[in-house]
């Protein structure tokens, strides 16, 4: 077997309780692995930690929660990375895209400078080149006219959109991993299929491995290969998507499955 | 649509009257030289011309000293409004610094910023001006710059720090970190491009504060010295002719009254302009 692109080992983060109160932990040691180019779901209800281990992948808990346990991502080792080396990974080589695509863009910033932006922080030095990657870019995830929707606010653009920006920003430096924090559940139906499909045709053609986080099995099953399932801070089930569906083992599994089940047979 | 602040606060005519009166003041005091029609410390006949009222020749009358009030006036708005410029520029500057750096460094550092702010808020500043002054004797003007402005940044600094925690919070930040923006770019391509509306508003706050403060200095005689004219000493040539001569106390008067004016009310306005933005409508 290829060595893993991003191996998670005991991964355990506390919630940091102040003057030695036991708090309580989010994640629980959690261990799973990624392949390059894998597209790989992590379900679970609201709190169960999903959107904690993404953070924590990337190095940007939020205080007062600390990461513990072994993160291995392309050679690097990125919970005892400096602050420095995580940095020019995010973005460069481990991205992500967030849930609700009008917060997570500044409201104050053209969408093509955000984007430029990107190449910015990456040591890009001249400023038109880098709005001409942007611009190009935002065409190839879909925005049409795109000189001319470049020059718009955030608030101009719809919810899809505004998650093609996003997608654009995560995409621009070619990840090798990509984490999508439930990417579509702030929108409607037919968007969220538009969206999902732009993220594959993406992820193919640039074999890229995709950790799509999500409580909606729908949204996992119509696109994974694997799931992952967290259940109270550990992980419950990590089975190919097939399994998931037809034989949930975990009680927490079974009854996101049949929650979705009607939708999935129709699908 | 209005695209943001900016675009509504041009668009606001209060705004862009109390814009026209500080820039025409700007532009008198930079251009004295050439417009005021006399030197303005020369003493031409303190006997014959001395406490003129108001003629064609002395629109702004004579002083006790037979100098004319129009071109001390013109050249005092380049003392008085060159050091509350400068003090203005200087106290949100050390304020704008010093609270980002409290927000985003936190820990003790905030803990060191906050609470020197608290303590030094609680003091008056005209007091501790006047208390260093009296020690140091008479300041040249660079030295009355440094003096208030170095005493003018702590409300700035609150706003500051409050508004960058408040953005440093919101996931925009966030994502703009996870994709590998640093520190450094995040302060100056985000936070401070979405908090100088509210530094605008600290700034014209602080000009409206500093400029009766150089006033008021130079008034008790510890500001501006003669015969170097300030709004200020002007003003304290005339005490003495109040009934006698209402030119010479009048005219200076109006001169800070109107500054002070406008820009309080390209403060007020621009706060309605912010809180429009913020309301999206």
């Amino acid at each position: 077997m290829n060595p893993a692109l991003l191996s998670v080992e005991q991964l355990q983060i506390d919630a940091g309780g102040a003057h030695g109160a036991a708090a309580t932990p989010i994640l629980r040691g959690v261990s799973f692995a990624l392949q390059p180019g894998e597209t790989v779901g992590l379900l679970g209800a609201s709190g169960s930690g999903k959107t904690s281990l993404a953070l924590a992948l990337l190095g940007l808990l939020p205080l007062p929660l600390t990461a513990r346990g072994r993160v291995h991502f392309e050679g690097h080792e990125l919970l005892a990375a400096s602050r420095g080396a995580r940095r020019a990974l995010r973005g460069r080589r481990l991205a992500m895209v967030f849930q609700e695509p009008l917060s997570a863009l500044n409201p104050r910033m053209r969408v093509g400078a955000q984007v430029a932006e990107m190449a910015r922080a990456h040591g890009e030095r001249d400023a038109r080149r880098a709005m001409r990657g942007a611009v190009e870019m935002l065409g190839r995830v879909g925005l049409a006219e795109t000189d001319a929707r470049a020059q718009r606010y955030p608030h101009e653009l719809s919810g899809g959109e505004r998650q093609r920006v996003l997608l654009a920003m995560a995409l621009l430096l070619s990840p090798a991993l990509l984490i999508a924090d439930e990417p579509t559940s702030a929108l409607d139906v037919t968007v969220q299929a538009q969206v999902l499909q732009l993220l594959h045709a993406q992820q193919r053609e640039r074999g890229m491995a995709l950790l799509l986080v999500s409580h909606d099995l729908g949204v996992i099953a119509t696109s994974c290969e694997r799931t992952i399932v967290l259940h109270n801070g550990l992980v419950v089930e990590d089975v190919p998507t097939r399994q998931l569906l037809s034989a949930p083992e975990h009680a927490q599994a079974r009854a996101l499955v049949d929650a979705v089940r009607p939708a999935v047979r129709r699908a | 649509m209005a695209a943001n602040t900016w675009q509504r606060l041009l668009d606001d005519r209060g705004a862009r009257a109390a814009a026209a009166v500080l820039g025409a003041a700007a532009l008198a005091a930079v251009l004295a030289p050439w417009i005021a029609p006399y030197d303005p410390t020369l003493q031409p006949d303190p006997v014959a011309l001395r406490l003129v009222a108001p003629t064609w020749q002395h629109p702004f009358g004579t002083d006790p000293f037979s100098r004319d009030v129009l071109s001390r006036v013109l050249h005092g708005a380049r003392v008085s409004l060159g050091v509350a410029a400068g003090a203005m520029l200087l106290s949100v500057t050390l304020g704008a610094a010093l609270g980002a750096l409290a927000a985003v460094v936190g820990g003790w550092v905030d803990g060191v910023v906050s609470g020197l702010v608290d303590v030094l808020i609680a003091m008056p500043r005209l007091l501790v001006v006047i208390a260093l002054v009296a020690t140091f004797g008479a300041l040249s003007p660079w030295w009355l710059v440094a003096l208030i402005g170095g005493s003018g940044w702590l409300t700035t600094a609150r706003i500051v720090r409050a508004e960058f925690r408040d953005h440093l919070q919101r996931e925009y930040v966030l994502a703009a970190r996870a994709l590998g923006a640093s520190r450094r770019r995040i302060i100056w391509n985000h936070l401070l491009p979405a908090v100088a509306p509210q530094l605008a508003v600290a700034a014209a706050l602080a000009l409206a504060a500093v400029i009766p403060l150089e006033a008021a200095l130079s008034f008790v005689g510890l500001g501006i010295q003669p015969p170097l004219p300030s709004w200020g000493n002007i003003l304290l040539d005339g005490t003495d002719y109040l009934t006698s001569a209402w030119w010479l106390v009048v005219f200076p008067i109006v001169a800070v009254s109107l500054t002070v004016g406008s820009a309080l009310v390209l403060a007020d306005r621009l706060r309605v302009a912010i809180a429009g933005e913020e309301r999206g409508a």
